[in-house]
């Protein structure tokens, strides 16, 4: 028997349960941005960082999300984009001006990393651009769902 | 989008949670859509119309 990806029809928890999944990231994601700071070193922080994938994770696989919960993610997803294309946009200015190297030109081309100063070093950090994107994420879906919740309704 | 689909629900005696297990979504779309928050998909919008066995302008008003 071929597979059937739609074979299996999730009931209408385990749906709600997704949003659920979700706020348990958006929790870690804001814990794992407090420790970004002040830099606590043990597992805890780990299984925090774990967490807040989870959200980001749940929004990426379409198995037992439904409509709404996709459209939330949707404004989440394009708030990521956007923080992406600030980001990207930054980095073509500061190589365009030749006020950074990346890393990148540094492995191969045999640029110095040293030549990079402290404020144009922080555009080439990989992990505070995945942690910015996935703030962003959290924050669209966040500000989609709150004006869901608290914005003006239609029958008013 | 204006609906009748919280009123259908009450005539028929189910909870939210109910008419979500029925349509394959969660109890959150549902009230999503019960509160004109959020538009349905096309094919949901086939599933909520057959479920009430009614056509989906019966059900759905985008004039108002």
């Amino acid at each position: 028997m071929p597979y059937n990806p739609k074979a299996y029809n999730p009931p209408e928890m385990d749906r709600s349960y997704l949003y659920r999944y979700f706020w348990a990231g958006a929790v870690c994601c804001a814990l794992t941005c407090a420790n970004f700071f002040l830099r606590y070193d043990g597992i805890l922080p780990a299984w925090i960082m774990g967490g807040a994938i989870g959200g980001v994770l749940a929004s990426s696989i379409n198995g037992r999300a439904d409509d709404y919960f996709r459209s939330l993610c949707a404004v989440g997803h394009k708030w990521a984009m956007a923080v992406l294309a600030a980001y990207l946009f930054a980095m073509f200015i500061a190589q365009s001006s030749d006020l950074g190297v990346s890393p990148g030109q540094v492995a191969f081309a045999g640029a110095s990393a040293a030549d990079m100063t402290a404020k144009t070093a922080i555009l080439f950090d990989g992990y505070m651009l995945a942690l910015c994107l996935s703030v962003a994420f959290y924050a669209g879906y966040i500000f989609q769902w709150a004006r869901d919740h608290f914005g003006a309704s239609e029958e008013e | 989008m204006k609906n009748r689909l919280k009123v259908l629900r009450a005539e028929r005696d189910w909870s939210q949670a109910e008419l979500a297990g029925r349509l394959d979504v969660s109890r959150q779309a549902v009230n999503a859509i019960e509160t004109g928050k959020h538009d349905p998909s096309l094919p949901l919008a086939f599933r909520i119309a057959r479920l009430f066995d009614m056509r989906i302008e019966e059900i759905f008003d985008d004039e108002i």
